[in-house]
């Protein structure tokens, strides 16, 4: 089997593998421009210490619990709603269904570009509020709110994954169970809670992992609608890291911001492997 | 069975939390710059001046280019991923543990990271400037993906199918190629699906591993209208709209497959 | 010392960037790539060497490449001033090859590692030094030496590495304040000289139910430009960022912002957005550059009236960003006399200058264009070169040492403006970080 293994390991050993190796031993390095492609003074980790106590690494890693907290709480409640009220099919749920995977597949380049321009206040979004007379909300620019909508602008788009994934999980569940989470059904709340929720906790699991790697490294969203701002409102430690490494030529300070965000997603991902553990055993 | 009130409100909002942004972006891409800043709404007087303005053969050309360094890449990734997922799928022990591990470990590493080593690296093989250079880069980035999707499918296909084969003296490789392949191909189909949508707007890699503009991808002219010259609005919804359209056709022919076959590997 | 030289010591190392005007977030990544690469390939490249002018004639051929980053509507006004040259010289075959802005320094230092590359550059942005240090560029001292037109040019146009002419710039670009005549009229003011005449507009305007304002507020180099004027009025500077000056400028930005002079989502503009906003007639001014005066008369046309007038600063010290492309001769040109000749006939001379600012209002470095009609007649264009000689000030400022000091007044601009911060706390971190981040 390792023949079948072969071409993809040495292709990811050049491409992949390499570069990352690289990031790490950048992190502990001093690295600017003058010596990016000279020698790299070994510093250890005094490097990764040194950014870690900075007021902007504080501010972007706050900011980066809350934008992963709303985008898998966000995109997965949401996919779940979507799931629950679009599993049983019929022409229009196919329909539905279609249109959201659709807004999934583009790419993020044109959704990032379309909602910013869609939550401006002369956007879409302050347009239908008025229709209600609520004045114009600047999403993109005060207060917490920036980080807010870009963040639920990114849920919007893993909604329509954990959509599917949660009504495959419906579908695979025995008939009995699927009329008793029908939307439909008598008591709706008290099936979802106690049957239908238990029955979908590992694609739950599966589930937060995924969106949680993914919500941590995400960065094209701030990168088109806010470049993390105003000011430094909505920057995230991913946008931190390529800021310092693109924009003021601190390239070992944006990797060691890289490398603290690796560690720190993985080290997410145990916590909550754990907890799911102990819960279960308990 | 009548719907409920539950379902048909859901349902509806789904569709205007999905169908509108689509409206809209069309909506602004047919308005004059001036009257995006003024006139409010889906009530103007559409223009197809921006179309006139983008819709050329430059802009057909980095279509062209898109679809080359897309299709490029979904070929080279498939050829690559597609026996490396089967055999993680086969093996079981540590070596699926660590080759699962690191293959997340490097999808999770930011793409902005690697610009520099990759940039060394095509270099070196005297790729920088070539649309084969991106390819590779953008395989770089999107294999490890590629064999998550996949491998669920091949874990379905029951021993039995492979044993008998095996008994009827076929080779490793031609179970793998003769009988495997040909009931994972909706998986594969899948995964393909997914790579060309994703290489097709890529754009970090392309601007900066690519210089003749000739060259460029449409993403990478979407971008340049972010950064350059400031956004001129109706120019830009016009390019994603024209950015879209090929996902939208090859979207229209898989839907049913990405819709049953993203959900495989997260569920089993 | 007179004003006019002060300005230009000012300049002495000054580099313009052409990004900035027009603005790049998204080549960020790219743009380092470059600047890295640079560096890289300097340890290897060598010095350049002069050459010695030889008579040309219009007998002479040849070929010549020019590279260069204008597009669309800009490409025009080189095509016009390289025919100036194709006149003189009608056997020299030349070739405007178009690279895109982000790349260049990254494709000439790569073409400089092959001892490859063009005869020209027209090229404006802040990676000079490093393709310098690359052997991208040869010296045009001899020749910048024996010309007769030198004396016409400020020093703070030309650049200088090692102490010998690479790069002059023939025309700078800088912003100002524009105004919407017919919004002024309605309600009664004049065009304000000072920021309390400014403020007292702004009352006026916002009270007849019109925006005061629309500037850039973007956390990008963009905010930086737009921001530095208002700052350097209350006496800020790189080398000296005192809190107190730049709480000042913080304040006015933010009261204005808070009033709702200041539409609040400038924070997302570039200033090409700032001026598709202003165009839209219901925009009383408006700070931009002298760039805008082909594109307002494309797009305002006779819609409204509309004029310029220099930015009301608190003070003298204000310090207002120059920008433009200078031209390079190659540092591999096999025909760096032709290379001479054809910077001499296009941006070094007056019909080439004359193009540059009739077609996208570039101004005239020469001081014997100072005073031509088509300078002093154009009443737009007054504004900006009274302010070239009295408050013109070099970019990127301390000679582009101060990158990620800019970036965190930007950022501390944009934060002002959106409300996310009080304008002490936001002098505050943004005195502390030009500190951190910058060492005079």
């Amino acid at each position: 089997m390792g023949l079948y293994l072969l071409p993809a390991a040495l292709f990811l050993a050049v491409l992949a593998l390499y570069p990352f190796i690289e990031l790490i031993h950048m992190s502990v390095s001093q690295v600017s421009s003058d010596n990016i492609f000279g020698d790299w003074p070994f510093i250890g980790t005094a490097g990764v210490q040194a950014v870690a106590v900075t007021a902007d690494f504080r501010e972007a890693a706050v900011n980066s619990l809350i934008y992963v907290g709303l985008v898998v709480g966000v995109g997965l409640g949401g996919g779940l709603a979507a799931a629950l009220v679009l599993w049983r099919g019929g022409p229009l749920s196919g329909f539905t269904l279609a249109l959201m995977v659709f807004s999934w597949a583009l790419p993020g380049l044109i959704n990032g570009v379309d909602w910013r321009f869609l939550l401006d206040p002369r956007g879409m979004v302050d347009t239908i509020l008025s229709v209600a007379r609520v004045a114009p909300v600047y999403w993109l620019v005060e207060g917490r709110l920036p980080l807010v909508s870009v963040a639920l602008v990114n849920a919007w788009t893993v909604v329509p994954f954990a959509t599917l994934v949660f009504r495959a999980a419906l579908l695979d569940m025995p008939g009995e169970v699927l009329a008793a989470a029908d939307v439909d059904g008598a008591r709706p709340r008290q099936t979802l809670r106690y049957i239908v929720l238990p029955l979908l906790r590992p694609t739950i699991l599966v589930l937060t992992i995924l969106s949680l790697l993914y919500a941590f490294k995400s960065f094209d969203f701030i990168y088109i609608m806010t470049f993390g701002g105003p000011g430094t409102a909505s920057t995230t430690l991913p946008f931190l890291s390529y800021r310092l490494a693109f924009e003021i030529y601190k390239f070992s300070d944006g990797a060691a911001v890289a490398v603290i965000t690796l560690g720190l997603t993985i080290l997410m991902a145990l916590v909550y492997l754990r907890s799911v553990h102990r819960e279960e055993r308990a | 069975m009548t719907r409920s009130l539950v379902a048909r409100t859901g349902t509806g909002l789904l569709i205007l939390l999905y169908g509108l942004p689509f409206v809209w972006l069309v909506a602004t891409s047919l308005k004059s710059d001036t009257e995006i800043f003024s006139a409010t709404g889906l009530i103007f007087e559409p223009t197809i001046a921006a179309y006139q303005t983008v819709v050329n053969s430059d802009l057909l050309h980095a279509c062209v280019n898109s679809a080359i360094i897309a299709a490029g890449t979904t070929l080279l990734t498939l050829v690559l991923a597609t026996p490396a997922a089967y055999a993680l799928a086969r093996v079981k022990g540590l070596l699926v543990n660590v080759g699962l591990g690191s293959l997340i470990l490097l999808q999770i590493t930011p793409q902005p990271a690697t610009l520099i080593p990759l940039y060394r690296v095509l270099g070196g093989w005297n790729l920088l400037g070539t649309q084969l250079g991106v390819v590779l880069a953008d395989t770089a980035l999107l294999l490890p993906f590629c064999v998550l999707i996949v491998r669920p499918f091949f874990l379905s296909v029951p021993q039995e199918v492979e044993e008998a084969g095996v008994v009827d003296g076929a080779s490793r490789w031609r179970v793998f190629w003769q009988i495997v392949l040909p009931i994972t191909l909706n998986g594969i189909a899948t995964g393909a699906t997914i790579i060309f949508f994703i290489a097709w707007g890529e754009f970090l890699y392309a601007i900066t591993f690519l210089s003749d503009p000739a060259q460029y991808p449409i993403s990478v002219l979407i971008a340049g209208q972010i950064g350059m010259y400031g956004i001129r609005w109706s120019n830009m919804m016009a390019i994603a709209v024209v950015a879209s359209l090929p996902i939208l056709a090859i979207y229209a022919f898989t839907h049913r497959l990405l819709r049953d076959g993203l959900a495989l590997g997260s569920v089993r | 010392m007179n004003e006019l030289d002060q300005g230009s010591s000012l300049l002495d190392r000054g580099l313009s960037r052409r990004q900035l005007l027009k603005g790049a977030a998204a080549g960020a990544g790219s743009l380092a790539l470059a600047g890295s690469l640079a560096e890289f390939l300097a340890a290897c490249g060598g010095n350049t060497t002069t050459t010695t002018t030889s008579k040309l004639d219009a007998n002479t051929a040849g070929n010549l490449e020019v590279w260069h980053y204008s597009s669309q509507q800009d490409v025009k006004t080189i095509q016009d001033y390289s025919a100036l040259f194709s006149q003189k010289y009608p056997k020299v075959n030349v070739k405007l090859t178009y690279v895109e802005f982000s790349e260049m320094p990254k494709r000439a230092i790569a073409a400089a590692g092959a001892k490859q590359g063009p005869d020209v550059f027209i090229y404006g942005g802040n990676e000079v030094n490093a393709m310098y240090k690359a052997g991208v560029f040869k010296s045009a001292d001899s020749y910048w030496q024996s010309f007769a037109d030198k004396g016409q040019f400020p020093d703070g146009v030309i650049t200088r590495f090692n102490n010998k002419v690479y790069g002059i710039k023939g025309y700078v670009n800088l912003t100002g304040l524009w105004y919407n005549q017919d919004i002024l009229d309605a309600v009664g003011v004049a065009v304000p000289k000072t920021i309390d005449d400014l403020n007292n507009a702004f009352a006026k305007i916002k009270a007849a139910g019109k925006v005061p304002i629309a500037l850039t507020g973007q956390p990008t180099d963009q905010g930086d430009w737009t921001a530095f004027p208002w700052l350097s009025g209350y006496g800020f500077s790189y080398k000296n960022p005192e809190s107190s000056a730049i709480e000042q400028a913080f304040a006015l930005v933010s009261d204005w912002s808070k009033k709702g002079y200041l539409p609040k989502e400038s924070v997302q503009w570039g200033q090409a957005e700032t001026f598709n906003r202003w165009a839209v007639g219901d925009v009383a001014f408006m700070e931009n550059g002298n760039w805008n005066i082909g594109p307002a008369s494309r797009n305002v046309g006779s819609k409204f009236k509309y004029g310029t007038t220099p930015l009301p600063a608190a003070s003298g010290k204000q310090g207002i960003f120059l920008g433009g492309e200078a031209l390079w001769i190659g540092g591999f040109s096999k025909v760096p006399d032709i290379a001479w000749a054809y910077m001499q006939e296009t941006l070094l001379s007056k019909e080439g200058l004359l193009i540059t600012l009739k077609e996208s209002g570039g101004i005239p470095a020469r001081h014997d264009m100072s005073g031509l009609p088509d300078v002093t007649n154009n009443p737009l264009l007054a504004a900006y070169t009274s302010e070239v000689k009295d408050h013109g000030a070099e970019y990127p400022p301390e000679g582009g040492a101060a990158i990620a000091a800019q970036a965190v007044i930007a950022q501390n601009w944009s934060a002002v403006i959106a409300g996310q911060k009080s304008p002490s706390q936001a002098a505050k971190d943004a005195s502390d970080g030009v500190k951190a981040n910058y060492k005079a």
